[in-house]
């Protein structure tokens, strides 16, 4: 075959009348670009939390006298609020199921509870917060408000991106084909409560653990 | 009211050597609005590469007149030109201009406009967040310099250590002005690299595998990753910083427990991998412009990608060579000072594969051919000169001296603004559709050549006898006088090459010749189009079946198919791109790309009204620009039915056949 | 176990000693030699080079700083004649009837250059790496425990240095100027008052930075005695410029009577003296000190035996009271920014603070 009629053959298997159709516009959920570029917006922030500890820990390293300083934070507000994240992260897992199951109506309720789950960490936060204000002031006590802050400040925009899912959602925007918004966004929340997880191991645990 | 939306699928449009009406069809749906509305909202990333290459040489222009005020102060010694406070912001400034606002904003401006044409696709990933990426840095850039317009330039050095940058010894706003502007631009640098990124991973031309891609899209690619990671790191700093200096918090004060070194090292976790992010896509640009002088493909082209991408995962773990001198335990000096000299190998590769095609080619000497050999030999200065700092021992003798500043010119200007010039004088045609003079770049490149190694060889020997850094004088019993003119009267011949460079451009976008598609006879598929390229670049979607899809007939084949320039995907139902899968590159997903659109402007000004905000304590004007953000991006992520973002509404026969799937 | 292993690192360790003495030995060689072409053109007219090394310290570093110099400049010759041979090599003449003609068929060849290229340029720099851990164990631990500590510290943009831990345990501080016998190594503590400094004398060692928070030690050693020219190598604010000091190497004796002086208390004023006394006491009392009498500033230098000290103002100038003069009527002329201020002072009483200064030897 002349390499002209190879390629027409090729090009008649891959772009013919025959050949597959191609999904249009944001489709493939986790294939999307909007997903990949949540990924890397998620490495990216992560590895703050990544500098945070290190600051937290190296800071420790250098401390003349005890770490903390006042003796371990109390556990009264993040112990909970932990748990809190942890119930969030099975709702959003909910919502994202369901969608996956082409059923709209839990993808709503889902979100809508992991909202409210949010704002209640929110408001536990800042009890916790008024809790330490005793801390005195120096580079512990800079250390875990800056930490949690920039914890709170993640879930502050997690909030905002779910209240937009939700109210997408009620919409009718999204569906089993055009998921990726919800996709996006859950990734999202999942991962502002993985650093949830690592704030409350490097501030909550770590002192206990010597 | 139901609304259209996209059709989930269809088989993508094929055409076979498209005629005028196509293009012209392409070409209205492509094109930017004219006008200042669409100079405001393009988000054609070729203008946008423009824009990025072309600040970003205002912006050297800048930081070199900073640096030739410095040569003046610096020419002989007890010279008073200028106070102690002057001098320390004109070398903080020049610092910063160069490492932060020309050196990588000039590489992504390249691979802005290139990687698609590369890549054989239509856009970016992400075409909004390509157009932001410049504003935020036009805007942080400004933010910066208006700190030296009212005399409060940060005076701190470009990595600004503390306790020095604390409230106590430099109370002024300069360094809240560095600290928000650095964040500012970080801002810019990520969303810069999410794009090249996603880019990279999703919109290739069918074909275009992992093992196609041309070096200077590895190079991007890798450092882009690695801003990923390492620019967190300075923002962070500069956040903690800034809250220090502004509320009083302890992160830095040593008396209250926060240690100094903290800065050191998170400013170096970035500041390491930054500056081979400075290099690494310059030294592709070599790899991929220089084969087509030597009229041979790359040699080794595994190996130096491969040599990339090792380079920059070793250049995570050394950033503690830059703290050698501060009470480093000894055990971690010898990690270091060897993992910092075996560093040397993969650029060794790579250095070896340019000689190697030069060698073994058949080398055509135009002025950018005669940049890139330059390159090479300045590339090997400072590496060798980068051994002898990694050798701790002798890095205690050398570290803070002027053998440093030797070191890193050469390795910036060397490895970062010879391969910008010589790619300018390569990719010219292409951008304009005229060639640069020879005549002119023949002088450009010599000059330039010529004072560079008299202005900055000196200071490897000026080091040796002692001169510390940044010191605004010196006196005349150190001996260091002769060199110092030296090095001054080079630092002022180099300048005027870069004028000769400048003025080429200038003259030759007006007269230069016209260069039609393919001057230079090159193999890589931005070549395949018109110069300059059309809005749409490709009207075909190329089909890519090897590295050098343009001089396939020359070559024996990798395989049997050959690349398809003139028949392939169409797209042509709105702007459109293919996806293709992450390693093969088959086609995967029709992608609906965004058009003109003003979010990433008004984005940029509400983010700049923070940072002003922020500067000024002004709290609740920071509050509000902190909204309007919020609602610039809420505005920007509507998704949006003619993108295929989502289903039309509620009501719409779509949402009801999908619901109807319980 | 154990045993086993604690031999092979005490081998490991005699065999690494043994090697690094004959570096020593070596690069004493080659620092007596070496230096000695270019010492006397550097040592004379640049005080601060790092090529002439006068102690044990210095001079195994020196020997590495030569050896990867001279690497980098072979390799760095051999580069560019590689490249200039590829560039200018004579090729075969195009093939006029196919002028689109690559310069090759295949890609792939040209490989060998990688790999001999590479090969060579790795043995090298494996080679420089073990040069550098082998100089590393030998500058690491001084010959023998040092008697004398003395404690710097930083400040801008002056140096404190304060000598304790001597047998005689007769503290005393002065400023600027440290004196140090000859041929045994002397331990210092590095502290910072305020922002990072960096404690340099390359004649004798590499720098090590003082740091605000930690407490850095370094040590030095002198093999000769000599006037060894030092400077603060790490930026700290505007008189960064002018913050250097000087080490005095001396032989033990002019050591133990340069210390016997420095003890000392300033001589008893009496008549027109006590006048200049008095004045110097409120002009330059606040910041400045000078055992034996009542005036005990802590904010600057110490000025009890500055007639002894060679330069002024953290080695600006040379102390001859001509300099003396011009520095205490406008400091800020000399070194702007420096913390010293311009003093409200007339001629007459600076001629008297000048005369109370020049009893202080």
């Amino acid at each position: 075959m002349s390499s002209t009629a190879t390629l027409d053959k090729t090009l008649r298997d891959r772009f013919g009348p025959d050949a597959r159709r191609l999904p249009v516009g944001t489709v493939g959920g986790y294939r999307s670009s909007g997903w990949f570029g949540m990924l890397f917006l998620i490495l990216t922030e992560a590895s703050i939390f990544g500098y945070l500890v290190f600051g937290y820990f190296y800071t420790a390293a250098f401390a003349t006298g005890a770490w903390p300083p006042q003796g371990p934070p109390r556990l009264a507000y993040a112990l909970p609020n932990l748990l809190l994240a942890l119930v969030s992260a099975a709702t959003m897992g909910w919502a994202e199921r369901s969608l996956h199951r082409g059923r709209l109506t839990p993808v709503a309720l889902g979100l809508a509870l992991t909202l409210v789950i949010g704002l209640a960490f929110a408001g536990l936060q800042l009890l916790d917060w008024r809790a330490q204000a005793g801390l005195v002031p120096g580079a512990y006590a800079s250390l875990y408000f800056t930490i949690t802050g920039i914890h709170f400040a993640h879930l502050l925009v997690g909030l905002c991106v779910l209240g937009a899912l939700l109210a997408w959602t009620l919409r009718g925007y999204i569906s089993p084909t055009r998921a990726a918004p919800v996709l996006i966004g859950a990734a999202y929340w999942y991962f502002v409560v993985a650093a949830e997880i690592a704030v409350f191991a490097t501030l909550s645990l770590s002192p206990y653990l010597g | 009211m139901a609304e259209a939306g996209t059709a989930d699928e269809r088989v993508p449009e094929t055409v076979v050597r498209p005629g005028p009406e196509v293009r012209e069809r392409l070409q209205r749906i492509w094109r930017t609005e004219p006008g200042l509305l669409g100079v405001v909202a393009t988000v054609d990333h070729k203008i946008i590469g423009i824009r990025y290459i072309v600040t970003a040489f205002a912006f050297l222009i800048a930081g070199g007149l900073e640096a030739l005020a410095i040569r003046l102060q610096l020419a002989g010694p007890d010279r008073s030109l200028m106070s102690p406070q002057a001098y320390n912001q004109l070398f903080t400034m020049h610092g910063v201009t160069m490492m932060f606002l020309y050196s990588f904003p000039v590489l992504s401006g390249f691979s802005n406009y290139l990687w698609p044409l590369l890549l054989g696709s239509r856009d970016m990933a992400f075409p909004r967040l390509n157009a932001l990426s410049y504003w935020i840095f036009l805007a942080s850039g400004l933010f910066l310099y208006t700190s030296f317009f009212i005399g409060q330039a940060p005076d701190d050095g470009w990595f600004n250590y503390v306790p020095y940058a604390s409230k106590t010894y430099n109370a002024g706003p300069n360094i809240d002005w560095y600290l928000l502007g650095l964040i500012f631009l970080g801002i810019s640098t990520t969303v810069g690299s999410i794009n090249f990124i996603v880019t990279l991973l999703r919109t290739r031309a069918p074909g275009m595998s992992i093992n196609r891609l041309p070096i200077l899209v590895w190079g991007t690619m890798t450092a882009s990753v690695a801003n990923i990671f390492a620019v967190p790191a300075v923002s962070l700093a500069c956040l903690l910083l800034w809250l220090d200096r502004q509320f009083g918090t302890s992160f830095f004060e040593a008396k209250d427990g926060g240690p100094p070194l903290l800065w050191q090292h998170l400013f170096w976790m970035f500041g390491h991998p930054w500056v081979y992010a400075l290099v690494l896509p310059a030294m592709g640009i070599v790899s991929d412009a220089l084969p087509t002088f030597c009229r041979r493909p790359l040699v080794g082209y595994t190996l130096v990608a491969l040599g990339t991408v090792a380079t920059m995962v070793f250049g995570f773990g050394v950033w503690v060579h830059h703290m050698f001198a501060t009470g480093v335990p000894d055990l971690a000096l010898s990690f270091l000072s060897a993992t910092s000299i075996v560093i040397a190998v993969p650029s060794a590769v790579a250095v070896f594969a340019w000689i190697a095609t030069i060698w073994t080619g058949r080398p055509v000497l135009t002025t950018a051919f005669l940049f890139f050999a330059g390159f090479v030999l300045l590339f090997v200065i400072g590496g060798v000169s980068g051994v002898m700092t990694g050798a701790v021992a002798v890095d205690w003798q050398l570290t803070d001296t002027y053998f440093v500043v030797a070191h890193i010119h050469y390795v910036l200007v060397g490895i970062n603004v010879f391969p910008v010039i010589g790619g300018i004088y390569y990719w010219f045609p292409k951008f304009t559709g005229r060639m640069l003079s020879e005549r002119l770049g023949a002088w450009n490149f010599w000059v330039m050549f010529v004072g560079f190694n008299l202005g900055f060889f000196p200071m490897h020997i000026t080091g040796l006898m002692g001169m510390p850094r940044r010191v605004y004088t010196y006196g005349a019993e150190m001996g260091w006088t002769n060199l110092n003119l030296l090095t001054t009267l080079g630092s002022f011949l180099f300048a005027a090459g870069v004028l000769l460079f400048l003025i080429n451009v200038v003259v030759s976008l007006r007269a230069g010749e016209p260069a039609g598609d393919n001057p230079w006879d090159a193999p890589t598929l931005e070549w395949a189009t018109t110069s300059p390229p059309p809005p749409y670049n490709f009207a075909v979607i190329p089909t890519v079946a090897s590295r050098h899809p343009l001089w396939e007939d020359r070559l024996d084949a990798e395989g049997t198919d050959r690349s398809q320039l003139d028949r392939g995907l169409l797209l042509d139902q709105g702007r459109e791109t293919i996806a293709t899968t992450m390693l093969d590159a088959e086609p995967d997903v029709i992608l609906k790309m965004p058009g003109d659109s003003q979010a990433p402007f008004w984005l940029t000004l509400a983010l700049s009204t923070l940072f002003v905000a922020m500067l000024l304590h002004a709290w609740w004007f920071a509050g509000a620009a902190l909204l309007g953000t919020g609602l610039a991006v809420l505005v920007w992520l509507w998704p949006e039915a003619e993108l295929g973002q989502r289903e039309a509404s509620l009501h719409s026969g779509a949402a009801q056949g999908a619901a109807a799937h319980v | 176990m154990k045993q086993p292993l604690l031999a092979l690192l005490h081998a490991v360790n005699r065999v690494v000693r043994a090697a690094s003495k004959f570096r020593s030995a070596s690069s004493f060689a080659i620092g007596l030699v070496l230096p000695a072409v270019p010492a006397p053109a550097f040592a004379d007219w640049s005080p601060l080079n790092y090529l002439t090394a006068h102690g044990p310290r210095a001079d195994a570093i020196l020997s590495l700083t030569y050896g990867t110099m001279v690497i980098s400049c072979l390799v760095s010759v051999i580069i560019a004649i590689l490249l200039g041979s590829a560039i200018l090599r004579r090729r075969p003449s195009l093939d006029a009837a196919n002028p689109r003609a690559l310069a090759v068929k295949r890609s792939g060849s040209g490989l060998p250059w990688i790999y001999v290229g590479v090969g060579l340029s790795t043995l090298a720099l494996f080679g420089i790496a073990i040069w550098t851990m082998v100089v590393l164990s030998a500058v690491a631990t001084p010959s023998a425990k040092p008697k004398l500590t003395i404690e710097i510290t930083a400040r801008q943009w002056w140096w404190g240095v304060r000598y304790a831990g001597e047998p005689h345990d007769r503290i005393f501080t002065t400023a600027n100027e440290i004196h140090i016998p000859v041929g045994e190594p002397v331990s210092f503590t590095l502290k910072s008052e305020d922002v990072i400094h960096s404690f340099w004398v390359p004649a004798l060692h590499g720098k090590t930075d003082v740091i605000p928070g930690q407490t850095n030690t370094t040590w030095l050693e002198a093999r000769v005695p000599g006037t060894y020219r030092g400077q603060c190598t790490e930026y700290c604010g505007k008189q960064h410029a002018h913050m250097g000091f000087v080490v005095v190497a001396e032989d033990r004796p002019t050591f133990e009577a340069w210390l016997d002086r420095q003890r000392a208390p300033a001589p008893q004023a009496s008549g027109a003296l006590a006048e200049a006394q008095t004045t110097f006491a409120a002009k330059c009392g606040l910041c400045h000190a000078v055992r034996g009498t009542q005036i005990g500033g802590r904010l600057g230098p110490d000025l009890s035996h500055l007639k002894s000290r060679t330069t002024l103002a953290a080695s600006t100038l040379p102390n001859t009271p001509g300099h003396l003069g011009a520095w205490i009527a406008d400091p800020q002329h000399i070194k702007p920014g420096a913390k010293m201020p311009r003093l409200d002072i007339s001629g007459p009483e600076l001629a008297q603070v000048q005369a109370y200064l020049d009893t202080l030897d």
